[in-house]
């Protein structure tokens, strides 16, 4: 990848996307223009309709004897004064026909006067709640009936007590007091706003774009001169992926200038700045803002790799439009969740792409900053961008895209029959089968789980297992190279079994650190645990011990790593990607951290040993061992590493040598290229990758 | 020079079956079909070889892998420079070869200049040097009227030429031109065959592909024939001519196109 050409290409796609004026004038025209306009239009429009509802007359016909018509009269008459009503009364002779005169509008309400045998005579009150106006003065008139109605009554109770003054005295005051500062009031109006105007201008910007550069560039027919160039798939995915990523933040940069201005304006002219905003301090916000462009820079730069994918798919601008209008859908869904009560964002929820940027973006302006949720949400969108941008460069090359034979590295879509045999799946595959997994587990597993506990676990370890087997099946793959199925060198699973003792030290001295300087992490931890132990020994040993060391392994060291080692990627890419997936299912920050180590470990020992079974081995045990540690402590209380849960430096220090001495005894037993032992194996010779 | 060997490349199509019509929809079947099966030729420096076949016989196809703008299914192309060293990478590859065709589009917001300007700096070209080229290119092509003008604004003679000074300015040895002179007049199509002329005498390999008989019998020194993927004839447009007792070219390849009719 050479950045003069990176640097070139990218200079061409902006050139060429700026001087499209239609879109340019568009850009710029919706946030500086159309926005105010649309804000101003509202505010104007609520405005005057508050001022018509007050002013408005309001026609009151009345039907009743000339003296009860007086009092009538001169209630609505106090009304002016009380309510500000406008009230335009008029005499009724009895017999008229009340509906019709509604629905012609002659009158707003009518009033009959009924006499009762009662002091007072009744009142029959006549509107159409169907018509805006009548519906209007029929609660207008409520309020009046109600204060004479009040009167009366206070008139009763004064002519029976003496001490009328003192009863009605309020018994206790209710002072309310409010902590927030101005910053917070404002920041909540803000927080509201700002992630919805951000999300779509992102997707705004990157949405017409990624479709022109796309397949709007192979429609014009641009696409197939731009490959002649002497420039590789990477570079030319790399710099159409920067043109759109930097298009979609020159959106997002007009739209918050636009904002802005408009903000200033409005506490400016109105006298809104004296009331909410006296005493505002702009600075509170500038860590916010500042947080929140990082976050909408990753934001772009994810919104741009998923779109190109999407939009590379299709086979024409019509087909892009078609594929993205649901995706627009979604991903505004996402942002839109954000203003739900209730919705907090969590560590759940700070893996969920967009609806963690929206959240995010809402608790940094109402001043909230938790430091290990913004640290999540900036880490699940790299690693969400850094997914779509692997995915977006593998998948897809500029040949496929150009002669429209569609996504080659997803083999899933052919029939069962023109499979071809024994192929190897494409890393499109690897993407396809871990959403099935997660799609199912999730809704499937995630529900048994939450009705029965313990079976949720079986079944989605099942799942794990089954999708991978069945899809493979499916595709016809060579199962032998895809899941390593070689018998496994006794130096290699001997070497096993110490580097798994290693590692498990080393892990333990590991949690209880991370647990004793970031004790939010055990919070995620300790709920699994619980489940876990509903199930009773013996049904743990098998779930937890045996199943996973199964059922993961051939999802992770079989179909991820078996697809991976056969492209043509640098082999420590592999190992660490391999692992970083693997611990990225965990979904749980501090397993995250440690199986991250022993996932690099296990790609090393199925790297070395060409071998699926060492890796189940070493799972096998590191994972029955923990539960073995769960139920039966008492065997191990002896034992300072497993009894103890904190340990001091010292403590520590030599349990992590004791650990990287298993290690080293490890590698030494087993290594096939570095290793004293590796002319007595017979797996010396390289595996040819292609 | 240029050499291909035993080269394919399969596509998939998909077979409408009219009899198991389900509503609204056709069934269709997938298909694998090879636009190109086995073909194999060389051109050598200073050689105009010239490419024909009836309508969907995968000239295009066949010239694309050349170019290698698309992957063959099988076999491979070996492009050597002047001094005779074989060229491994494909990036590479491209640098040797200027490849022109109908669908090779050209970007109508920018200029004859700025497009020249910024592929130049993509092939690597140093600023001065970009300039001298852009110079004498223009007066080659005679496209100084227009060079600072937009693509959108151009005539279709005047885009065919700025698409042609796209292919030179990286000087490559090797120009693959499919169907350069469709769709042109008289002047324009002449400037475009006397360019190729040029370039022979200028000891570069010229591959091409063309509907214009007369025009191929006149400027190719080998015919490479091609038809259903397959290659038909191979040879200077005398020995085909002989071999297929007729005096000009264009009745030469209805005989050899009729005769592989029969044989299916």
């Amino acid at each position: 990848m050479k950045t003069l050409i990176i640097k070139t290409l990218l200079k061409k796609e902006l050139t060429d996307i700026f001087r499209d004026t239609k879109t340019i004038i568009i850009m710029i025209i919706v946030p500086t223009v159309l926005y105010p306009l649309i804000f101003m239009g509202s505010l104007l429009l609520t405005s005057s309709m508050m001022r018509e509802s007050t002013v408005k007359t309001y026609k009151v016909a009345v039907c009743a004897e000339s003296e009860d018509y007086d009092v009538v009269a001169r209630l609505l008459d106090d009304a002016l004064k009380k309510h500000e009503y406008h009230f335009e009364k008029s005499k009724l002779e009895k017999g008229e026909d009340y509906e019709k005169l509604l629905r012609e509008s002659v009158y707003d309400a009518i009033v009959e006067i009924k006499a009762s045998d009662k002091d007072y005579p009744d009142l029959y009150v006549y509107t159409l709640t169907s018509s805006n106006k009548s519906s209007t003065c029929k609660g207008m008139l409520k309020d009046v009936f109600k204060d004479y109605s009040d009167e009366i009554v206070k008139n009763r109770i004064k002519s029976e007590v003496s001490d009328y003054d003192e009863l009605i005295k309020e018994p206790f005051a209710v002072e309310m007091k409010d902590f927030s500062s101005k910053e917070e009031t404002t920041g909540m109006l803000i927080g509201y706003i700002m992630p919805f105007m951000m999300i779509i201008s992102v997707l705004m910007g990157a949405f017409t774009v990624a479709i022109d550069v796309s397949v709007g560039e192979k429609e014009r027919g641009t696409l197939e001169t731009l490959i002649t160039l002497p420039i590789s798939n990477l570079e030319m995915m790399v710099s159409k992926f920067l043109a759109v990523s930097i298009f979609a933040l020159f959106s997002v940069a007009i739209n918050l200038l636009s904002f802005a201005a408009m903000g200033i304006y409005v506490l400016n002219s109105v006298k809104l700045s004296s009331n909410i905003l006296g005493g505002f301090k702009f600075t509170q916000f500038i860590p916010s803002i500042i947080l929140m462009i990082f976050l909408i820079v990753l934001f772009a730069f994810f919104v741009s790799a998923l779109c190109l994918c999407v939009d590379f798919t299709a086979q024409s601008v019509k087909e892009a439009n078609n594929y993205t209008t649901p995706l627009m859908l979604i991903l505004m869904t996402g942002a839109g969740m954000s203003v739900l009560p209730g919705v907090k964002l969590n560590f759940l929820y700070a893996l969920v792409p967009i609806l963690n940027v929206s959240l995010l973006i809402k608790d940094l302006f109402m001043l909230k900053f938790d430091l290990y949720l913004i640290a999540v949400v900036f880490s699940a969108t790299i690693i969400h961008t850094l997914i779509a941008v692997f995915v977006m460069t593998k998948v897809f090359s500029s040949e496929n895209i150009l002669f429209g034979e569609g996504i080659k590295s997803v083999k899933i879509f052919e029939k069962r029959a023109n499979m071809k045999d024994k192929q190897i799946p494409g890393v499109g595959d690897i993407v396809f089968m871990f959403a099935l997994v997660l799609l199912i587990s999730n809704f499937a597993g995630g529900y048994i789980l939450l009705k029965f506990g313990f079976i949720g676990f079986f079944v989605s370890q099942f799942i794990i297992f089954l999708v991978p087997v069945l899809y493979s099946w499916y595709i016809k793959v060579d199962f032998v190279n895809l899941y390593s199925l070689k018998a496994p060198g006794v130096r290699e699973m001997i070497g096993t079994v110490f580097f798994v003792i290693g590692s498990y030290i080393f892990n333990t001295v590991l949690v209880s650190i991370l647990i004793k300087y970031f004790p939010v992490l055990a919070a995620d931890n300790s709920s699994m645990t619980e489940v876990v132990e509903s199930g009773g020994f013996a049904a743990s040993l098998f779930v937890v011990g045996f199943m996973p060391a199964i059922a993961e392994e051939t999802a992770f060291r079989g179909f991820l790593y078996g697809t991976l080692k056969n492209k043509k990627l640098p082999t420590a890419a592999v190992l660490i990607l391999t692992a970083i997936l693997f611990a990225a299912f965990h979904m749980n920050l501090l397993q995250f951290i440690y199986v991250t180590f022993m996932g690099l470990l296990m790609s090393y020992i199925i790297y070395n040993s060409k071998s699926i079974f060492t890796t189940v081995l070493f799972h096998l045990i590191n994972n029955s061992f923990s539960v073995i540690l769960q139920f039966k402590a008492d065997m191990f209380s002896n034992i300072k590493l497993f009894a103890d849960t904190e340990f001091g430096v010292k403590d520590s220090l030599i349990y992590v040598a004791i650990a990287l001495a298993f290690l080293i005894v490890g590698f030494i037993i087993s290594d096939n290229k570095y290793g004293p032992f590796a002319k007595l194996g017979t797996h010396v010779k390289k595996e040819v990758k292609g | 020079m240029i050499k291909v060997e035993n080269i394919s490349k399969r596509f998939t199509r998909n077979i409408y079956d009219a009899e198991n019509k389900v509503p609204f929809f056709k069934k269709k079947t997938k298909e694998d079909f090879f636009a190109v099966e086995n073909v194999s030729l060389e051109a050598k420096d200073g050689q105009i070889l010239g490419i024909l076949g009836p309508n969907g016989a995968g000239k295009t196809t066949l010239l694309r892998m050349l170019s290698c703008i698309m992957e063959p299914t099988a076999g491979k192309v070996i492009i050597t420079d002047k001094e005779g060293n074989l060229i491994e990478n494909p990036v590479d590859m491209k640098k040797h070869i200027g490849y022109l065709s109908g669908n090779t589009k050209l970007y109508n917001r920018f200029s004859c200049r700025e497009m020249l300007e910024s592929f130049a700096k993509i092939y690597g070209i140093d600023e001065e040097e970009t300039k001298k080229r852009i110079e004498s290119i223009c007066e080659i092509l005679e496209m100084q009227a227009f060079i600072d003008n937009r693509i959108e604004k151009l005539s279709t003679g005047q885009t065919q030429r700025a698409n042609i000074a796209r292919c030179l300015i990286h000087k490559p040895d090797i120009y693959i031109f499919d169907e350069p002179t469709l769709g042109l007049d008289v002047i324009s199509s002449d400037a475009i065959v006397n360019f190729m002329k040029k370039e022979k005498e200028n000891n570069k390999t010229v591959l091409y592909s063309t509907h214009y008989m007369e025009e191929a019998q006149y400027l190719c020194d080998y015919i490479f024939m091609i038809y259903h993927g397959h290659r038909i004839a191979y040879g200077t447009p005398q020995d085909l001519m002989e071999s297929t007792e007729t005096d000009n070219l264009r009745d030469t390849f209805k005989k050899l196109i009729s005769r592989e009719g029969e044989k299916e």
